[in-house]
């Protein structure tokens, strides 16, 4: 088939970006859309043009290397896969397709279609781990979890991190993405001594990469290609009002009455 | 302090947002039911708008119980209307680019337009509360008290009662939106009720707009009596120191 693109192209995060016109043709439905990407490089590199820049890593849906909105969707069309998995199939000949980076604030462009996803790794950092034993007895891989509650978690920790959702919000918030990391170790035993430190320093750490708050648009969860479940944000609201105005910052000492 | 530490993130803005709004949401939906008197006729009406002066006047004087919730309606619109501004400019920076291929899955109708909901509603209330409450505004016959007349005067005009038709269609457009946000801002939102919620959120705002439009399209219709001067006049004159300000409780006026 053959394809008109319209791709971004950026020298960096400074230099101000445009819209690029390829025409393509010669493309096959089973060809991946980074496989259409390659080809279209190829033909860039022999007229002795700049290649598209682009990331990826597995190309089978499981790193969360690629990014690109195509046609203004994170990750293209289809629910629940990632950019690597869309196949041709999903265009028809003649189609125009516009290919952008994943856009917000907290994402710089590295160059054309690559942006900079620090900003998540620094969330993570910041508290989506356990730094502490649960406790000398009993070891917390011997406390039995519900096998409801096990599914639940195994659900928030599909997350690849791709950044689909911070791309997908019209806040730029990333909110799916914390809650979906807070709520995977809150589910389960081992994250419990942290769970409420642990929410509000990723809480905190995510609006200071400068990602905007939630309005339940509903966008993120649409365009996330683990299809993680809004749930996890109101989840993860409960656990940060009570981490913020329930549970005391000074654990000990003694009460005065007066 | 921890409070101003909630309130500096946005999750804490919104439940703030959330449970302000609710406030307005439950004042609706008072306000909504205290206008079904309407249907009782000229006296029920002109009475209950009476009666929510002297409701327990004994304790907080003639009107006190009144100016009570005027005071807590206007703290929760203030708190609403001021965190929507900061997070509103937070949301704002957080994406300087935007897609230049606009794309639209998940969001509706209403939860795009909250933002052009909220502030017509802000003027509405105000246009309404000048006319109705204090009647600085005076498009049609007004009398201070005469709750009744005073709505089937504005009501035999097409636009005023066109305005309050489409007014209370914005409210029902924002409230489709905001309840079941409310809820998810607050937590409350899971697998298990979703539904539940979603539901509240579309019958309540439904519900609203047919209570609330349903007087001023009757009205002009004429498919209620209209005012018996004699009898509004007996209406116990209404005096004190309110009729100023603020939200109105209750269906002393509005439709
Ligand atoms: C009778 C008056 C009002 C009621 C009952 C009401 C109710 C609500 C409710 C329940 C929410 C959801 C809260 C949440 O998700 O956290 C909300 C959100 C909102 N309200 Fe209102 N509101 C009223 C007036 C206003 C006014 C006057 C404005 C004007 C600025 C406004 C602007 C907004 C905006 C922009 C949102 C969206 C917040 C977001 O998506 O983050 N509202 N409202
Ligand atoms: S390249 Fe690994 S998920 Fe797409």
């Amino acid at each position: 088939m053959k394809l008109t693109l319209h791709i971004w192209r950026q020298a960096n995060a400074q230099a101000k970006g445009k819209l690029e016109r390829h025409e393509i043709d010669g493309i096959s439905e089973e060809m991946s859309f980074l496989e259409m990407l390659d080809l279209l490089n190829e033909k860039l590199v022999t007229e002795g043009k700049d290649a598209i820049t682009f990331d990826s890593d597995c190309r089978e849906g499981i790193c969360g290397a690629c990014s690109l909105a195509i046609n203004g969707r994170p990750h293209g069309p289809g629910q629940g896969c990632t950019t690597c998995q869309v196949r041709m199939r999903s265009f028809k000949d003649g189609d125009e397709i516009w290919v952008e980076p994943f856009r917000s604030g907290s994402f710089p462009v590295v160059k054309d279609l690559m942006v900079d996803r620090s900003a998540l790794d620094r969330i993570i950092q910041s508290g989506g781990h356990i730094n502490v034993h649960s406790g000398p007895k009993p070891e917390p891989n011997s406390i039995p979890v519900s096998h409801p509650v096990a599914e639940e978690a195994m659900d928030a920790s599909a997350c690849i991190g791709c950044g689909a959702c911070v791309a997908a919000c019209p806040n730029s918030a990333g909110m799916l993405f914390t809650s979906a990391k807070v709520s995977h170790l809150g589910l389960l035993p081992q994250g419990q001594p942290e769970r409420y430190s642990r929410v509000q320093s990723m809480v905190h750490q995510m609006e200071d990469e400068g990602m905007g708050g939630c309005t339940n648009h509903g966008e993120c969860q649409d365009a996330c290609p683990m299809e993680i479940s809004l749930a996890f944000i109101s989840r993860m609201n409960r656990d940060y009002m009570k981490a913020t105005l329930i549970e005391p910052d000074q654990r000990r000492g003694k009460l005065s009455n007066q | 302090m921890r409070l101003l530490r909630f309130y500096r993130s946005a999750i804490g803005k919104k439940v703030v947002v959330a449970l302000s709004g609710g406030a307005l949401y439950l004042f609706l939906i008072g306000h909504m039911l205290g206008n079904m008197w309407v249907y009782g006729g000229q006296e029920d009406i002109d009475s209950y708008s009476h009666h929510l002066r002297t409701f327990m006047e004994d304790f907080f004087g003639y009107g006190g119980f009144l100016w009570i919730a005027r005071i807590g309606l206007l703290a929760a619109l203030l708190l609403h209307v001021v965190t929507i501004v900061l997070l509103v400019r937070q949301n704002r920076k957080a994406r300087p680019e935007q897609y230049r291929h606009k794309h639209r899955a998940a969001r509706t109708l209403a939860s795009m337009t909250m933002l052009i909901s909220g502030p017509l509603i802000l003027v509405y209330v105000v246009l309404h509360i000048l006319q109705f409450t204090t009647g600085t505004v005076q498009p049609t016959a007004y009398e201070e008290g005469a709750v009744y007349a005073n709505l089937w005067n504005a009501f035999q005009v097409w636009w005023i009662a066109l305005i309050y038709i489409v007014m209370m269609f914005f409210i029902c457009l924002h409230l489709y939106h905001g309840v079941w946000s409310m809820f998810q801002s607050l937590g409350i939102n899971n697998q298990d009720r979703n539904k539940m919620l979603r539901m509240i959120s579309t019958v309540s705002s439904i519900v609203i707009f047919v209570g609330f439009s349903s007087v001023p399209t009757m009205m002009w219709c004429d498919m209620l009596p209209p005012p018996t001067p004699k009898e509004s006049a007996q209406q116990p004159v209404v005096q004190g120191p309110d009729r100023l300000l603020v939200q109105s409780e209750g269906g002393h006026d509005e439709p």
